[in-house]
């Protein structure tokens, strides 16, 4: 029969020989779905769920890989975005998730459904339709127990994300992604690490996923063959997908294929099993679930190319963060769609991979860039700071600006990486000075470099940008020095801090505060604290408030000994009370890094009433004895601000500042310190003796460099308002604690000075001798509580010496030998004089030739008597200064006129406000005449005194009165007259009025004749007089030549001032045995009248008036000079408090007591004269 | 024997009004004994307002109100099969019992599946998490008022519910050994497809207690699975997508395959050539024109009440198909299967007969020996039996339905519209009247009128005026057919 019946069917090929309804041999199976032509392959809008049972999902999954399974089976293809290639990819998605389980960092959780526990409550429900469900749930699990295997897995397992089902187990494709599921992992963001996508997302067939997923799938359907019967449509799939691999990824299927040949599975990840929320292992049909081994994305990750190259990782830091760059994966690869957000608010070990989803560290811009920059009006010190490079600037724009960065830079990269690392590019116009783009480059193990940008503008112009902040503050740090190694001597820094934000609206608020931090020993950046316990700590004091000028603040940084004090780092915090404007900058100072040198050195500091002169020399090659001098070449500042361009002198470029800076420039020289001693610096050695000091402070609250230094700018500008200046330093227990601190201060401060000096000078400090010069007058007791001062200091600074004798404590005026003698200037077998005329005291020492030892002299007495400068320029016994000398009342009205006739503006501001300063301060006469010297070359003031005869007189009486002193003491005791006498001191200075030739010869001759006079016989050879050019220098440099074994000290001797015995100091008189023998007082009289004499006797033999023009009438002088003799030794021994204490010894001659009253007298005549 | 039709969703309904048509035209419905089949028929669907199943319930209570007025079980005639509403199964009036063929669902015609499940009430967080992995929120957000929308997995859930209702355990109880069940349904579909598996599911189950469960199990199911045979016009709007009905069969059918075994007799049946309907997801306006497939699907019915015990108790399985004899746009008698034809083309054709007679003679007829002797009057014509029962099935409904029958795609147009009764010699489409003698009237009202006159006082016609009337009437044009047409 003809088939021209038609079926009523859907398949293509309906004729029949049927007719009418009839039988067909069985049911619409599946090979008959197969032959229905589906017309929907293309675009289906939605999942079907045209399955009559509950668990309709479940066997639409299977349907899927049925559909796919079978398309493919007349052309091996599974790709296609039909909705069953989608489910196929769906179920293969979730599979990969579970088996990336732990890369994922959303909260996935595994847990179970089982119709035991869930169905007889719900069976009990009052609510019909839960029932019902029950009933249904139980009725299908039951009717399709044994088609669905059911049976073999009535427990389903369901994965949540963030409590969002995704994907429930199934017995017929193992898993099934929820009809949700896309859109919730879309919203959770939940990426396959593997491909960057978010799961459900992209159709993928399984032969084109990651190679061991596809291993491990085979290897389920292998390992666990029943799978192959129970998911048979999805194992069709599976073998079609071997096939596919073949040619997609031909060693990855054989691989595979060999499972069957060889019998054997072995996955090459050595997966872990895959726990439930429970940790119990996932077993679906018996099939035990795995997860990738754990830490491999972890591993994969951390060998990215985009692993930050550093040299450190944070504290506590497992893995090696990744830079992240946009449209890059973690990899590196470009892949268009990454977008890295700001996550700095974000623990590192919290963050999420945007591209893979996985929980491991990435650093993004905003993890190193501040929001904010602060801006400085100057262009920032490159030499000694650590700066970007500046690029589309110009020479002439002075502005720069703190590095933006935020902390965590620095725990990756070295504070000094800086300036490779980053760029600030001008962004704005010509006339906007406040756009900039801050560029950091982070270099990456690839390789490669990611590079951060920020733009900042005044104000903030785009989302992404930050701000610029204007800041007027800068700071100085001192030392610059860090010892590489030996930390011991990197004990202490100081930081100065300047706020000068003076608006109103500020000036009441401290703006400004740093924090330092430093890498430790486990290289880790730790900020330092003010914790006095801890290794490193700081300490902070706030010196000088804001009002008309800047404010000020010091911090000290203190370490205990193994580890310095530096700082890698600091941070500006600006603004903080302040959220406009509240921003943070970073400071790195460039430490002028140096291994400890070898040399050794002498350093002799001459620390006198006046002036303080400190002079030192290497201890190897030729004694050349240099002053203390700091230059361009070893700083010892860092100061932020860039030195001035084109100055005219190395001080002019360092210690000077532009008006922005003026704020800056006052605190910087009024109370830390300059950054150029010496050279063309106006703050130079000798200096004068002086500190500056915060108001009322306590004796216990002095700090160096906090609150308290030496104030090399005394006498060159007037002190501030805001600052106690003290020029009342000296070697004394009489003296008030204040005092003591102050000269403490002053010592350490210098020592310190000497200490980078010399280190930066290649010496070891270790190897470093300190000469210090005290006064022949120190009695025993005065003198080991200096010394243990000293030593203290010195100890303390310069650490434990490899030396057998560092300290060396000289007198005064014996050190001026050593530097004649090395001066090959003295060569005598005759007894040499030195004599150190100084502000308050004259120190005598006499050398003579050591017994046995050829040419080699040893100081063997020495005395020291208070007739010095003071008594020559002073106001005698007044000390309320009541009436000033003659001489300050005649030159006054004269200098005042020529600081007037000064031509530089500022100089000549600067010396009348000094001036101005001395009159209110009511000083002695003393202080004016201090200023008169010193302001010498201004005011030509030793010129005019060279012209006034009074003048000369006084100094002529004075000299006299010593050298005649000197004789008598000598020939006292028994000893030769000299050959050569040593002058030294800043009181010799005054002989220069006298005698202003080279070679002093009318004063050489003055003084032969006063020896010879004291002596009563013609001398052989004649005396010769020695003075260095600078006589305080000969005092240091003679200390620093003095030979290290040359321990010989003088024998302090009194002469009681009769002219007769000179008795050493334990057999001398005590006020009472003066007072009641009656004899003595009677001789100092009678010989200061012999003084006179001589004198009167000199005058006509050699006429002073001709020889020295002074035509003074000498019947005046030799009145003023024996007038109230008795009265004035009096009026001395009471000065000295030998009137309170009537049994301590005499340790002073009384010949000058009556001189010193007697000379202010006659000085008095100064005034009566006209000046010339 | 009884046969517990159950017709799920609109393709139910529609199979059903397709049935009640052949049953009025005087089809029999007997078993393999010829023995008389009572039809029991109960229409599953929560879509109240589906206008398809509506006509199939309306058309069956008319049909009911006319069987009760032949007391002719057994005989020939139009209307002569018994169909009861389940109701008429309880001993005692229950208000819980629908009384239309129609079962109600309580409540569930304006909540949402999640609100009908309780989802939110839901104490076990597992069970709410399985159930958001099974059912998409689109799912649980669905109103249950139109049906299922093609979610088979929701209606799975909702339909259950009929087996806790009151109509549920009355069948159950009612069953009795030798009774039949044949559910209908479409499987491309929502409530259809869902209630089918379900229903066998429920039927079969092992753990049912309910009535005569034990009955139930043992016996012998039929179904008729109706798949696409009509697509509906593109709506991307809708959430019907006509597009996946092929689609969704094909899961569907796989899933059957694996996992629903239980019938004793499948019926499959659909069709390529495909109508395009109006894209109505549900309620009044889901009204899809009366198509051939669901006639054939009747006629599975009769096939199945037909078959011997052996060929249906379980664990007999046997599949159907049905072929058609020319592949046709228009089939008509002799297109459509001459097996077929020879069930019901000439009781059809009496139909057509009474339908016509019915518009455009009888109230001109009054005047006629067989109006007359019987009281055939204008009362009679006007009469609530008449002019609202007979006249109105016949024009409201089965001429409505034989009309979208000849105009649907496939179409099934078995007869042509005439404008003139006084020749009717073209009614059929497959073939006109045979020529007869001149003396013998061709087919014409005239012709029925006179064998009308010539039976009219035959003994034992019924005492109702409309039995007596039907009876008659069936008797005439039975003849006339004779005479008229060959036999299949």
């Amino acid at each position: 029969m003809p088939a021209d019946h038609l079926l009523l069917s859907l398949i293509s090929d309906r004729a029949t020989q049927q007719k009418g309804w009839h039988r067909r041999g069985g049911s619409y199976d599946d090979s008959y779905v197969e032959l229905i032509p589906d017309p929907t392959d293309a675009t289906p809008k939605r999942l079907l769920t045209a399955i009559p049972s509950p668990y309709a999902r479940i066997h639409l999954f299977d349907a899927a890989f049925h559909f796919v399974a079978d398309r493919a089976k007349t052309n091996l293809d599974h790709s296609g975005t039909s909705v069953f290639h989608r489910a196929v990819s769906d179920c293969l998605d979730v599979l990969e998730l579970l088996y990336s389980w732990s890369s994922h960092s959303q909260a996935l959780k595994l847990i179970t459904w089982s119709p035991l526990r869930a169905l007889p409550g719900l069976k009990q429900s009052a609510i019909e339709g839960q029932r019902l469900l029950a009933n249904v749930l139980a009725l299908f699990l039951n009717e399709d127990g044994q088609t669905a295997h059911f049976d073999e897995q009535q427990m389903f397992y369901l994965l949540l994300l963030e409590n969002h089902v995704i994907a429930a187990s199934s017995p017929l494709t193992l898993f099934i992604a929820a009809p949700e599921a896309a859109e919730i992992t879309l919203k959770s963001n939940l990426i396959n690490p593997e491909t960057g996508q978010i799961y459900f997302s992209v159709i993928r067939p399984l032969h084109v996923r990651k190679p061991d997923f596809q291993q491990y799938i085979h290897w389920l359907f292998f390992n666990r063959k029943i799978l192959r019967k129970y998911c048979r449509h999805m194992y069709e799939y599976l073998k079609q997908s071997l096939a596919l691999l073949e040619s997609a990824n031909r060693e990855l299927a054989s691989v595979i294929n060999a499972f069957e040949t060889t019998g054997m599975a072995r996955l090459d990840n050595q997966p872990d099993p895959l726990l439930d929320s429970e940790s119990d292992p996932v077993t679906v049909l018996g099939a035990q679930l795995y997860e990738r081994s754990r830490g491999r994305k972890r591993d994969e990750l951390k060998r990215s190319p985009m692993v930050i190259k550093s040299r450190r990782l944070p504290a506590g830091a497992q893995d090696p963060p990744l830079v992240l760059e946009e449209l890059r994966n973690s990899f590196g690869n470009p892949d268009g769609k990454t977008t890295v957000g700001d996550v700095s608010n974000i623990p590192l070990a919290k963050r999420v991979l945007p591209d893979s989803g996985v929980t491991y560290p990435y650093l993004v811009l905003e993890d190193f860039i501040e929001d904010r920059i602060i801006r400085l009006p100057f262009r920032m010190n490159s030499g000694q700071f650590e700066c970007p490079r500046y690029r589309d600037f110009t020479p002439e724009d002075d502005w720069s600006f703190l590095l933006p960065l935020k902390t965590a830079f620095f725990d990756y990269f070295d504070p000094a990486d800086v300036s490779n690392m980053s760029r600030l590019v001008r962004s704005g116009g010509k006339g906007d000075e406040d756009s900039v783009t801050f560029e950091l480059d982070i270099p990456v193990i690839g390789g490669r470099k990611v590079t951060f940008r920020k733009t900042f503008n005044l104000s903030k112009q785009m989302p992404n940008h930050g701000n610029v902040v204007r800041a007027r503050m800068s700071c100085a740090i001192y030392p610059s020095l860090v010892v590489t190694n030996h930390e011991e001597f990197n004990e202490r820094y100081w930081v100065m801090l300047v706020d000068d934000e003076r608006e109103p609206a500020s000036r009441s608020l401290e703006c400004f505060d740093l924090q330092f931090y430093r890498l430790d020993g486990q290289q880790i950046m730790q900020r330092v604290s003010d914790d006095t316990s801890a290794d490193q700590y700081f300490k902070k004091t706030k010196r000088s408030d804001k009002e008309d000028q800047s404010g000020s603040c010091y911090f000290e940084l203190n370490s205990k000994q193994s580890k310095g004090a530096y700082f890698d780092y600091a941070v500006v915090e600006a603004f903080h009370s302040d959220a406009n404007r509240v921003a943070r900058g970073v400071i790195v100072p460039k430490w002028t890094r140096k291994s400890l040198g070898t040399r050794g050195a002498s350093v002799a500091i001459d620390f006198g009433t006046t002036n303080t002169h400190v002079a030192w020399s290497f201890s190897d090659g030729n004694p050349d004895p240099k002053v203390l001098s700091v230059g361009q070449d070893d700083l010892q500042l860092a100061i932020l601000s860039a030195p001035v361009k084109n100055a005219p002198s190395e001080s002019a470029r360092f210690n000077f500042f532009p008006s922005e800076l003026a704020g800056f420039e006052i605190r910087l020289q009024h109370e830390f310190l300059p950054a150029i001693i010496g050279g063309t610096s106006p703050f130079k050695f000798p200096l004068r003796t002086a500190t500056s000091e915060q108001m009322s402070l306590q004796p216990d609250s002095y700090h160096l460099l906090r609150n308290v230094n030496i104030s090399f700018i005394r006498g060159i500008v007037p002190h501030r308002k805001d600052e106690v200046i003290s020029t009342e330093l000296k070697w004394s227990l009489e003296v008030t604690k204040n005092v003591m601190k102050r000269v403490d201060t002053y010592i350490r401060e210098l020592l310190l000075l000497v200490r980078t000096k010399m280190i930066l000078n290649d010496v070891d400090p270790r190897q470093v001798r300190i000469v210090w010069f005290k006064p022949l007058s120190f009695d025993g007791f005065t003198r080991t509580f200096f010394e243990g001062e000293w030593e203290e200091s010195v100890k303390e600074i310069f650490q434990t010496s490899t030396l057998k004798k560092r300290l060396l404590c000289l007198t005064e005026s014996e050190a001026p030998y050593y530097y004649h003698e090395q001066a090959a200037a003295i060569a005598t077998s005759k007894p040499v004089l030195c004599i150190d005329i100084g502000g308050g005291s004259t120190d005598i020492v006499v050398f003579e030739q050591k017994a046995k030892t050829v040419g080699k002299m040893v100081p063997t007495i020495g005395t020291s008597i208070s007739f010095a400068g003071n008594a020559l320029w002073g106001d005698g016994y007044n000390r309320v200064h009541s009436e000033q000398s003659g001489l300050v009342r005649k030159y006054k009205g004269q200098v005042e006129e020529s600081l007037r006739q000064i031509q530089d503006e500022t100089l000549r501001r600067n010396m009348q406000d000094v001036y101005k300063e001395l009159q209110t301060a009511q000083n002695g006469s003393e202080e004016y005449v201090n200023f008169f010297f010193s302001i010498d070359k201004e005011i030509e003031f030793t010129k005019r005194l060279m012209l006034d005869g009074w003048v000369k007189c006084l100094v002529l009486i004075h000299y006299s009165a010593i050298m005649f002193h000197c004789a008598q003491l000598m020939r006292a005791r028994g000893m030769e007259a000299p050959q050569y006498i040593c002058l030294s001191g800043r009181g010799a200075q005054s002989i220069k009025i006298l005698d202003s030739s080279e070679d002093k010869k009318e004063v050489t001759a003055l003084t032969h004749a006063i020896f010879e006079a004291v002596f009563g016989t013609a001398l052989h050879p004649r005396i010769t007089l020695r003075m260095a050019e600078k006589f305080k220098e000969a005092t240091c440099n003679g200390g620093v030549l003095k030979g290290p074994d040359d321990s010989d000290e003088p024998t302090p001797v009194v002469l009681v001032g009769d002219g007769s015995v000179a008795i050493e100091e334990a057999q001398q008189m005590s006020y009472a045995q003066i007072g009641s023998d009656g004899k003595t007082l009677d001789a100092v009289i009678a010989n200061v009248g012999k003084f006179a004499d001589t004198l009167l006797q000199l005058n006509s033999s050699l006429n002073f008036r001709k020889r020295f023009g002074i035509d003074v009438d000498f019947g005046v002088v030799e009145a003023a000079l024996k007038g109230n003799v008795r009265e004035h030794i009096g009026l001395g021994l009471q000065r000295h408090n030998y009137t309170e204490r009537p049994n301590e010894r005499i340790n002073e001659t009384l010949f000058f007591y009556p001189l010193i009253q007697n000379l202010f007298e006659l000085g008095k005549n100064v005034a009566g004269t006209q000046s010339s | 024997m009884r046969l517990f039709l159950f017709g799920i969703g609109g393709t139910g309904g529609r199979v059903m009004e397709a049935l009640t048509f052949l049953l009025a035209s005087g089809v029999k419905l007997v078993d393999a004994h010829k023995q008389p089949v009572e039809v029991i028929p109960i229409l599953l669907d929560t879509d109240k307002s589906n206008k398809d199943t509506l006509d199939g319930a309306s058309a069956l209570e008319l049909y009911q109100r006319l069987h009760s007025k032949c007391q002719s079980a057994g005989k020939c005639g139009f209307f002569s099969t018994p169909i009861g509403p389940l109701a008429s199964l309880a001993k005692e009036a229950n208000q819980r019992i629908s009384k239309a063929f129609q079962l109600n669902f309580q409540g569930v015609e304006h909540s949402t599946f999640g609100d009908f499940i309780g989802f939110n009430q839901i104490e076990d967080f597992a069970t709410k998490k399985l159930l958001e992995a099974l059912y998409s929120q689109d799912n649980l957000n669905e109103r249950l008022t139109g049906g299922f929308l093609g979610n088979p997995n929701v209606g799975s859930v909702v339909l259950s519910g009929f087996q806790e209702s009151a109509d549920f355990k009355l069948f159950a109880s009612a069953f009795v050994p030798g009774d039949r069940v044949f559910i209908i349904g479409s499987i491309f579909g929502g409530t259809g497809a869902a209630g089918m598996p379900w229903l066998l599911k429920a039927l079969r189950s092992e753990t049912s207690n309910t009535g005569a469960a034990g009955a139930i199990r043992e016996a012998a199911i039929g179904a008729l699975m109706v798949l696409p045979y009509f697509k509906l016009q593109e709506d991307e709007s809708s959430r019907i997508d006509s597009n996946v009905f092929i689609t969704k069969t094909k899961a569907a059918l796989s899933y059957y395959s694996s996992h629903v075994h239980g019938f004793n007799s499948v019926y499959y049946i659909s069709d390529t050539a495909l109508a395009s309907y109006a894209n109505h997801e549900s309620g009044a306006q889901q009204s899809n024109d009366a198509h051939v497939v669901e006639l054939l699907g009747a006629l599975a019915i009769l096939q199945f009440a037909g078959l011997s015990d052996a060929d249906c108790l379980p664990p007999a399985e046997t599949y159907h198909e049905y072929a058609i004899d020319v592949d046709a746009q228009i089939l008509d008698f002799s297109t459509i299967g001459r097996d077929s034809a020879a069930i019901f083309a000439k009781q059809l054709t009496q139909l057509q007969m009474l339908a016509m007679l019915d518009s455009g003679h009888f109230r001109h007829a009054t005047h006629q020996v067989w109006a007359k002797v019987n009281q055939f009057d204008d009362t009679f014509f006007n009469s609530g039996d008449y002019h609202d029962g007979l006249s109105r099935f016949l024009t409201e409904y089965y001429s409505v339905w034989i009309r979208q029958l000849a105009g649907n795609r496939r179409a099934f147009a078995p007869f042509r519209t005439l404008e003139d009764l006084r020749d009717m010699s073209g009614m059929r489409a497959d073939r006109h009247s045979k020529k007869k003698p001149f003396w013998k009237r061709h087919l014409s009202s005239e012709a029925f009128d006179i064998q009308a006159n010539n039976i009219a006082r035959a003994k034992g016609l019924p005492s109702d005026p409309m039995g007596r009337f039907l009876t008659l009437w069936w008797d005439v044009t039975s003849d006339v057919y004779d005479e008229s047409f060959d036999r299949f």
